[in-house]
């Protein structure tokens, strides 16, 4: 504390002998003693005292005022802290005469400003901004638990539902929801939509208010009345137009009529960030509904979480069921952020202040040479009479005239940044944000502070050792060479270099990834590969069906000059089809450990031309049964302990199906693609599979075209292609896979 | 030597100046002492602070109001690092002429009953 203190003292009061000096040092010894007989608190608010008395009392008024006219230099008439309105003409009057100076320091300050808001207007949406509701607080998502307690599905069972249904004393409204896709038809192409069914009271429960017409009401779900929708403002803008009489139109979803009832605000999101349309449901209409409650106003989240864990504990004595009664509460998030997008988005925050503070120390060094050249003029005024703080505020005032235009220079940048960031931010899967990504009042905060910082890094140093100068030496040196600001720009220098190495670093560490990347080998050849996504609506058209219509798609896709094979799955590498969860159990042997499966169905044609490689047996022929297996080199490893899995039988946890081993293909990193470990995978043939379709589910998802096929413009071909040969039910979507 | 400079012509004094040469007029005092002396006869009121105290010091020498001191103090409470500040003349008379411009001051206030009867003119 005394330490702090005597630096103070060197600091400010170098006006003073050094035993002077000590003797204050001393003294202040002796109060903070005194105050620690009153315990820590006083100590502190002592110290805080000391300490701003001790930097702001050489800046005051001359304690004896009227007597200015005598001899002292440093204690002449102080003036106010603030500068007077004649400093802020004469610092505008000579930022305009420098115009090159200026120039330099605004765009510097503007650039770095500009970086600062736009990561901050995206970081503040994803990451620190609540929901934009006006309930937002209380809305939670609920997820059963296992025996365990841990969150096991984000689904709810009926009977669970219905028993959280019934409990007004915690829950305010208790809502669900279930995703879906479908196939939109209307007066242009067939399109795949995401939507969502909702119980009719959510968005009430949420607080928002539609843009157009009214939300859902209890008879919208009834059954046996006809379909009811919401629809997205973008949706509206495309397919309507942004009419205004959409309110009572129909929208064909999955061949079904649909009368649409509203419009959503711009901006909203829900469940994530994708939904274009909302479709009323009862809740027991839907699979595996995710429940969401509004909690009753004045109970938080423990309190809340505490009465389910009693109840949930009573009726699983009353009322056992197979699966647990449990559930979890969660806040809703508005947002989804990947880790990894989240972390890079925090070094992005940090790394761009970084930038900022580069920034400043160069301002800062460009303030100090500047001061240095008026170190004459400073001296003389000093002088005669003008004060040190004087010439301090008015420099500062210089200074705080160009971080003013700086910093609205760099609004201006942000404003048109945001609108970049929005038009480049990947898509929804890595992040999305119920949050409007705008420049509102928090960001204009941010930026203001930023700039005023700013200005008062780069500026008070300067102006505090220019102001110090003493008048003789600063008349008699020719040279602008004085040694405190050589001192000062050394210990800028430094501080630059320091800053801009380790951004460097950081900017080489990022290269470097991409490089490792781009060089990774993902397993299959994404080159010349197109990939088509196909959706064709499962409750409408039998397997047979399905399979004759997309192997006639197939078909025509051949027919395209340049296309060398065609092959059709359920997924495709980065974003696989099922996922089976359980305890490994190979026959014969011990079983495993629990594992996350990915399963995607594919057709014989399938790794021969996404280029998989067949390590040991063999891949899909026509006509495989469903049980046949081939299987990734890790999960061969797994299942056999060696290389020679094929012919072994595995499943997954004690009552799934058998799988035969077939085949053992080379690894392909289906989501991360940094992660170097194997990844476990199954894949099993495409027609055997097909499964006693659900809702709206998509299943043949995508057909693979090994071929120079984007030189003839895929799109618009094969969309024809496909168009002519179905087009009430099949949307297809063109996606490539990453590094094609 | 110079003649002394007309005391008036530092009135009217900060409560923080008036209050350290009210501190001084007992005797000699280190920077300390005075913060004490000061707290001491305003109850807590006033809490001098160290930088604030010696910008007071430094420009009370320099006007020579007060002048370091030969004197020491309590043998316990002595020090040889210690620097003792003492009442100048010139500090003597200026306080004086502060005490009285109150005194009229409180003399005026009271004739216009801002004040009740019987009351002292003390602090300021």
């Amino acid at each position: 504390m005394t330490a702090v203190y005597r630096a103070l003292l060197r600091m400010f009061w170098r006006h003073c002998e050094p035993a002077e000096r000590a003797e204050m040092g001393h003294t202040f010894q002796r109060v903070i003693a005194d105050a620690a007989r009153h315990g820590f608190l006083s100590v502190a608010r002592a110290a805080a005292s000391e300490y701003t008395a001790l930097v702001v009392a050489p800046l005051k008024r001359d304690p004896l005022p009227e007597a200015w006219a005598s001899t002292s230099r440093s204690f002449q008439r102080g003036g106010d802290m603030i500068p007077s309105l004649h400093d802020w003409r004469t610092a505008v009057r000579r930022a305009a005469a420098h115009p090159g100076h200026s120039a330099v320091v605004i765009a510097v300050l503007a650039l770095g400003i500009a970086v600062n808001t736009v990561v901050f207007s995206v970081a503040d949406s994803a990451m620190f901004r609540g929901l934009p509701y006006p309930n937002g607080a209380r809305i939670h998502e609920l997820f059963s638990t296992d025996h365990a307690g841990r969150t096991s599905n984000p689904g709810l069972t009926a009977a669970s539902l219905a028993e959280w249904s019934a409990h007004p004393e915690i829950f305010e409204a208790m809502e669900a929801f279930s995703h879906a896709n479908f196939v939109a038809l209307g007066n242009g192409e067939p399109d795949q939509i995401a939507g969502a069914f909702v119980t009719p009271g959510l968005f009430g429960a949420l607080g928002v208010s539609p843009v157009r017409g009214r939300l859902f009401d209890a008879r919208d779900a009834e059954s046996g009345r006809g379909g009811v929708a919401l629809i997205s403002a973008a949706l509206w803008q495309q397919r309507f137009g942004g009419a205004d009489e959409v309110v009572g139109r129909t929208l064909t979803l999955n061949d079904l009529p649909f009368t649409i009832v509203g419009v959503m605000p711009p901006h909203f999101r829900f469940p994530a960030g994708q939904q274009q349309v909302w479709i009323a449901q009862d809740a027991r209409q839907m699979v595996r509904p995710q429940g969401m409650v509004l909690l009753k106003p004045g109970l938080s989240q423990d309190v809340v979480q505490q009465r389910v864990n009693t109840i949930s504990a009573a009726l699983e004595k009353e009322r056992p069921q197979k699966e647990p009664w449990g559930v979890r509460l969660m806040p809703h998030r508005g947002t989804r952020l990947d880790p990894s997008t989240a972390r890079a988005l925090e070094v992005l925050t940090v790394a761009v202040l970084v930038v900022l503070l580069i920034a400043c120390a160069n301002l800062a060094n460009l303030g100090v040479a500047q001061a240095l050249a008026r170190q004459r003029e400073l001296a003389v005024r000093a002088a005669l009479g003008a004060s040190r703080w004087r010439l301090v505020r008015e420099l500062l005032a210089e200074h705080l005239v160009l971080g003013a235009a700086g910093g609205i220079a760099g609004l201006m940048l942000a404003w048109w940044g945001v609108q970049l960031a929005i038009a480049l931010a990947p898509d929804a899967l890595t992040i999305w944000t119920a949050n409007e990504i705008r420049i509102d009042g928090r960001i204009l905060v941010f930026t203001a502070v930023a700039t005023l910082t700013s200005a008062l890094l780069f500026g008070i140093l300067p102006a505090w050792r220019a102001s110090r100068a003493d008048a003789g030496d600063a008349l008699k040196s020719r040279t602008a060479s004085g040694t405190p600001h050589g001192r000062l720009r050394a210990i800028l220098v430094v501080a630059e270099v320091t800053l801009s190495v380790v951004l460097l670093i950081g900017a080489a560490l990022l290269v470097r990834s991409f490089t490792k990347l781009t060089q990774l080998d993902p397993g299959f050849d994404p080159r010349g590969l197109t990939t088509l996504s196909l959706q064709v609506a499962t409750d409408r058209y039998p397997a047979a069906a399905r399979r004759a219509y997309v192997e006639r798609i197939a078909q025509a896709l051949r027919g395209i000059p340049g296309v060398t094979a065609v092959a059709a799955s359920n997924g495709i590498p980065t974003s696989g089809g099922d996922i089976h969860f359980g305890r490994l159990e190979v026959e014969g042997r011990e079983t495993g450990g629990q594992m996350v499966l990915p399963n995607s169905h594919v057709d014989a044609a399938y790794f021969s031309t996404m280029k998989i490689r067949i390590l040991a047996g063999r891949g899909f022929v026509d006509g495989d049964p469903p049980e046949a297996a081939v299987v990734s080199e890790t999960l061969a490893q797994q299942i056999a302990g060696g290389p020679n899995a094929v012919g072994r039988r595995f499943r997954l946890g004690a009552r799934g199906d058998w799988w035969t081993v077939v085949g053992v293909a080379g690894e392909v990193h289906q989501s991360r693609m940094l992660e170097r470990d194997g990844s476990f995978e199954i894949y099993t043939p495409l027609w055997s599979n097909l499964l006693p379709g659900r809702y709206g589910q998509p299943v043949v998802r995508v057909a693979a075209v090994d071929s120079s096929l984007r030189r003839v413009r895929a799109d618009d071909h094969s969309r024809r292609q496909v168009g002519g040969l179905e087009r009430r039910s099949v949307a297809a979507g063109r996606r490539s896979p990453p590094g094609g | 030597m110079k003649p002394m400079p007309d005391p008036r012509r530092f009135l009217p004094l900060t409560p923080a100046v008036f209050h350290v040469l009210l501190a001084l007029a007992g005797g000699a005092r280190h920077g300390y002492g005075i913060i004490q002396d000061v707290a001491a006869a305003t109850g807590g009121q006033v809490a001098l602070r160290t930088g604030t105290l010696y910008t007071i010091l430094k420009r009370l020498l320099q006007e020579r109001l007060i002048s370091e001191s030969n004197e020491r103090g309590d043998a316990e409470d002595d020090d040889e690092r210690r620097r003792y500040y003492a009442l100048a003349p010139l500090g003597r008379e200026v306080v004086q002429a502060e005490a009285r411009r109150l005194e009229h001051m409180v003399t005026l206030a009271r004739s216009h009953r801002m004040l009740p009867k019987p009351a002292r003119g003390a602090g300021r």
